[in-house]
C-alpha cells in the first residue's frame, strides 16, 4: 500500500503509522495530530524513523479516519469543554455527512477508531451519525436499523411500555 | 465537566459489574448487530444525544441498553450535552433522569407554547407592589399614588369590586411606601405615620389598624420577616429606622443615622436580619449597620429600649439602591446608584472583599439576590449549591454573579444577558429561568444554563407613538414579575399581564397529575384559532383604549391641539424650567407662553 506515502520528498515531517494488519502509512505531523493520541506520542518521542503501531485500527478503517484528519487538518483544535458550544447540535456538515454514508460496520469501526485514537470531533459526529438514526423511531424500527433482538419476554416488555407511559406526555 | 471524564468514569464503574458487551443483543440474523459491540460507553455517548423521549424509546430496545439507559449518569451526559453544562438549580433533585425531562418540558412549553395571555388594568394606577397566591389563585398589586390595593385573580383577569384603601375612610390617599405580603399590608404615609391592612386567608375580611408613632418625614421603606411575625421595620425620610409591634401599633426600637444637618439621610433601602443585624441604605450613599438581635427586643418590655447598640456606617459615594445581607459568609452585597459595579463588605471588618465588575455596560439599576439554604449537598446529586446575585443595568443588560464567600478580589459574571437597550427595572430569577423586566415595559426569559432567549413575553408595538415619552414617564416601565413553573404575573405601569404556559395541564403540574392525559389534544384545532383571534383582538383593544387615554391626557396638559412634536417638546422642557416656582406662577407663565406659541402658530 503506497496511497499516502508516495510523497517522499517531504520525510521529516511525517510520521509513519502502522495498522493493525501491518499496512504503513505515511502522513504528515498537522494530520496525524488530529488524533490526540498520535499527538501525545509525536510529542513525547519526537522525530523518530520507526513507525507507531496502532494494534486496534485496521488498514480500511485506518485509511478512512486519515481521510478525515487530511480534509480537517485546519480546524481549530477544539478545547477543553468551551462555554460556547452550549446547546447541543445535531447538525452533520455535507462532507462530513457524506464521509460517513457508509456500511454500519464501517461507521462503528470509525467510531471505535475515533475514541481509540482520541479524535474528539470525529467520535462526536460519529455518535450524532447513530444518534440520527435512533430519533424518531420506534423500539421496534430501532430493532430493525441494528439488528437488535428483542430479547425481552411480552410480560417484560408490557411493564416497560407502562413505566414510560408517562414520559410519553411530556 | 468534560465529557471524556464522565465516559471515563462511567466506563470504569460498570466494566467491574459487567465484563463483556453485547451479550442479550446480539442478533441472530445473518447480519450481525455492530452496535451492540462497540463498548458501552460508547452507546452512553450516542443515547446521551438523544431527548428525553427518544431516551425512554430507546431504553425499550433491548435488556443491554435498557440497563445502560436505566443508569442515572446516562441521563446526566444527556443533560450536559442539551445544556452544556450543569444547573445551578434542581428541579428534581432525586434524579437526573427527572432533572432532564422536567427541565425540556418547561423549556418547550416556554419556546413553542401557545401561552394563555392576559392583559387587564386593575384600576389603582401605577402598580409598584405585587403579591401573588399561586394556590388559591389571587393576588394584591398595590400602587403608590393612589394608596390603593386591587385584588384580582391571575387566571382570568376577574378583578375583585372591593379595593383595599390606605385609610380608614376608604377613601384614596397617596402614600409613600407600600409593602404586601400573603396576609398583611403595610401602608407608609407621606406625613410620616404607619398603617397595617390584615388580611384572612383568601386576601378578604380586612381590618385596618393605625399605628401610634410616627417618622418625622413620609415613611421611604419597610422590611419584614418570616421569623418574626409580630415585628417589622420602616426607614424614612427622617433618616430614621423604626422597628414596631405589630400588636401594639407601638414603636419598640428607633435607630439613628445621626447623619449632620442638610445631608440627604432618607433611607432608601433595609436589609433586616432577625437575629444579626438591621442594615439601612441611604440615599446620600452611607450604609449603617446595627448590630442588634431583634427578637429580643420584640419581646422585652416595650417601655425598655436597649441602649448603646453597636453602630457602623461604611460610607458610599453615591445612593444605594439595594442591600443584600448574605449570612453564611456574614457579607453585605451593595449597589450603588450610577456606576456599574457592585461591591461585597465583609461585616466584621467592614472592608469591602470583592468588586463585581466587567459585566456591565451602564450602570446598576436592579438586584436580585438567591441564595441556596444550606441543606447538605448529598441530595443534590454532588452539585454544589451556588448563591446567585443577579443585577440589571441601565443599558438593558444583565449579570448573573457567583456569590463566593472565600473568594476576595474581582468578580465575573458568569451569564450575561443581552436585553433591548432599555434599563432593567425588575428582575426574577428561579431555578429554570430568568425573566427580565425593563423600563420601556419588554418582558423577556432567558435560560440561564445556555444564556440563550426562551421567549419574549411582552414587547410593546412600535406603531404606539410617544413610545419615547410615556417611557421617560416610567408609566409603562415593568415594576414587578412574579413566576412559578408555567405561570407570569408582571406588572407594566398600570397594567397586569399574566401569562400561562401549562396548556391545559391541571394546576400543581409535576410528576404525578401529568400522567393524566393532556386536555388541551382534544381540543380542534380551529378552536384553538378562534381563542387565539380573540385573544389578540382584545389585546389590541386595550392597547387602543389606553392610547386613547394617553392621548386624552396628553390634551388636558396640552392647552392648545394641533401643536408638533417638536413644539410639545419645547413646551414640556420650558414647563420643567420652571419647576421651582410656585404653582399659581406657573399656571400664570404656561398661559402666557401657550398664547404665545400659539400666536406664532398663527403667523
Amino acid at each position: 500500500m503506497s496511497t499516502s506515502a508516495a510523497a517522499t520528498n517531504d520525510d521529516n515531517k511525517k510520521v509513519t503509522l502502522k495498522s493493525c494488519d501491518d499496512v504503513e502509512f505515511k502522513v504528515e505531523i498537522p494530520v496525524a495530530s488530529r488524533s490526540i493520541l498520535l499527538k501525545n506520542m509525536i510529542e513525547d518521542v519526537g522525530e523518530t524513523d520507526q513507525s507507531i503501531p496502532l494494534p486496534n485500527v485496521n488498514e480500511k478503517v485506518l485509511k478512512k479516519v486519515l481521510e478525515w484528519c487530511q480534509h480537517h487538518v485546519n480546524d481549530p483544535q477544539p478545547t477543553n469543554d468551551d462555554d460556547d458550544s452550549r446547546r447541543r447540535n445535531t447538525e452533520i456538515d455535507d462532507w462530513d455527512q457524506r464521509f460517513l454514508s457508509v456500511e454500519q460496520d464501517m461507521l462503528f469501526e470509525i467510531i471505535l477508531a475515533a475514541n481509540y485514537l482520541d479524535i474528539k470531533p470525529l467520535l462526536d459526529i460519529g455518535c450524532k451519525t447513530v444518534a440520527n438514526m435512533i430519533k424518531g423511531k420506534s423500539p421496534e424500527e430501532i430493532r430493525s436499523t441494528f439488528n437488535i433482538v428483542n430479547d425481552f419476554t411480552p410480560e417484560e416488555e408490557e411493564q416497560i411500555r407502562k413505566e414510560n407511559e408517562w414520559a410519553e406526555d411530556r | 465537566m468534560s465529557r471524556g471524564n464522565i465516559d471515563k468514569s462511567l466506563s470504569y464503574k460498570k466494566k467491574g459489574k459487567r465484563a463483556g458487551v453485547g451479550g442479550g443483543g446480539l442478533a441472530t440474523t445473518d447480519e450481525l448487530c455492530y452496535i451492540n459491540e462497540i463498548p458501552i460507553e460508547l452507546i452512553t455517548h450516542i443515547v446521551s444525544l438523544l431527548d428525553p423521549k427518544e431516551l425512554s424509546t430507546a431504553a425499550q430496545v433491548c435488556k443491554h441498553w435498557r440497563w445502560i439507559i436505566t443508569d442515572d449518569s446516562c441521563w446526566k451526559s444527556a443533560f450536559i450535552q442539551f445544556f452544556g453544562c450543569l444547573p445551578y438549580r434542581r428541579l428534581a433533585s432525586d434524579s437526573w433522569k427527572n432533572e432532564y425531562i422536567i427541565r425540556t418540558k418547561l423549556l418547550r412549553k416556554w419556546e413553542i407554547g401557545r401561552g394563555v395571555a392576559l392583559s387587564f388594568d386593575p384600576r389603582v394606577g401605577v402598580i409598584h407592589n405585587l403579591y401573588v397566591e399561586s394556590v388559591n389563585s389571587w393576588m394584591l398589586a398595590g400602587s403608590l399614588e393612589k394608596g390603593m390595593v386591587s385584588r384580582s385573580d391571575p387566571n382570568t383577569g376577574k378583578i375583585s369590586k372591593d379595593i383595599i384603601f390606605s385609610t380608614q375612610e376608604h377613601v384614596s390617599h397617596s402614600i409613600s411606601a407600600m409593602l404586601i405580603d400573603r396576609y398583611r399590608i403595610l401602608w407608609g404615609y407621606k406625613s410620616g405615620a404607619v398603617g397595617l391592612t390584615t388580611l384572612n386567608k383568601q386576601g378578604l375580611n380586612r381590618f385596618f389598624k393605625q399605628f401610634l408613632d410616627f417618622h418625622a418625614g413620609p415613611v421611604s421603606v419597610f422590611a419584614w420577616s418570616n421569623q418574626l411575625t409580630n415585628t417589622v421595620v420602616s426607614g424614612g425620610e427622617d433618616g430614621l429606622v423604626n422597628l414596631w409591634d405589630i400588636n401594639s401599633g407601638r414603636c419598640i426600637e428607633s435607630l439613628h443615622t445621626d447623619e449632620s444637618h442638610g445631608i440627604e439621610k432618607r433611607i432608601t433601602t433595609l436589609a433586616w436580619n432577625v437575629k444579626n443585624y438591621i442594615i439601612a441604605g441611604t440615599a446620600n450613599g452611607t450604609v449603617h449597620i446595627w448590630s442588634l438581635d431583634s427578637t429580643i427586643i420584640s419581646s422585652s418590655d416595650n417601655s425598655q429600649r436597649i441602649e448603646n447598640i453597636p453602630h457602623d456606617k461604611i460610607v458610599g459615594k453615591s445612593g444605594v439602591i439595594s442591600l443584600h445581607y448574605v449570612e453564611s459568609s456574614n457579607a453585605l452585597i451593595v449597589a450603588y446608584e450610577g456606576i456599574s459595579e457592585i461591591k461585597q463588605f465583609d461585616l466584621k471588618t467592614l472592608k469591602c472583599i470583592c468588586v463585581f465588575e466587567d459585566g456591565h455596560l451602564g450602570n446598576v439599576t436592579c438586584t436580585v439576590i438567591d441564595i441556596q439554604e444550606n441543606k447538605g449537598s448529598s441530595n443534590d446529586g454532588g452539585i454544589k449549591p451556588l448563591n446567585i446575585l443577579a443585577s440589571g443595568d441601565s443599558m438593558g443588560v444583565v449579570c448573573l454573579w457567583k456569590i463566593d464567600g472565600d473568594k476576595d478580589g474581582i468578580h465575573k459574571p458568569f451569564r450575561v444577558f443581552e436585553g433591548r437597550l432599555s434599563p432593567i427595572t425588575a428582575i426574577h430569577f428561579d431555578a429554570f429561568k430568568i425573566i427580565t423586566g425593563s423600563l420601556d415595559g419588554s418582558v423577556i426569559a432567558f435560560d440561564p444554563l445556555t444564556s440563550k432567549e426562551i421567549r419574549i413575553l411582552y414587547q410593546r408595538s412600535r406603531r404606539t407613538t410617544n413610545r419615547t415619552v410615556q417611557a421617560q414617564d416610567g408609566t409603562l416601565a415593568v415594576t414587578c414579575i412574579y413566576s412559578k413553573d408555567y405561570r407570569t404575573v408582571a406588572t407594566i405601569g398600570g397594567q397586569i399581564k399574566t401569562w400561562d404556559f401549562s396548556s391545559g395541564i391541571v394546576k400543581g403540574n409535576k410528576a404525578k397529575t401529568s400522567k393524566k392525559k393532556n386536555t388541551s389534544v382534544s381540543t380542534p384545532k380551529y378552536m384553538k384559532l378562534k381563542d387565539d383571534v380573540r385573544e389578540s383582538a382584545q389585546i389590541f383593544e386595550l392597547e387602543k383604549q389606553e392610547y386613547e387615554e394617553h392621548l386624552a391626557k396628553m390634551q388636558e396638559y396640552t392647552p392648545i391641539s394641533g401643536l408638533t412634536n417638536e413644539e410639545m417638546l419645547a413646551y414640556a422642557l420650558m414647563i420643567s424650567k420652571e419647576e421651582n416656582q410656585t404653582e399659581d406662577d406657573q399656571i400664570a407663565e404656561a398661559l402666557r407662553r401657550s398664547l404665545e406659541i400659539q400666536e406664532k402658530h398663527e403667523r
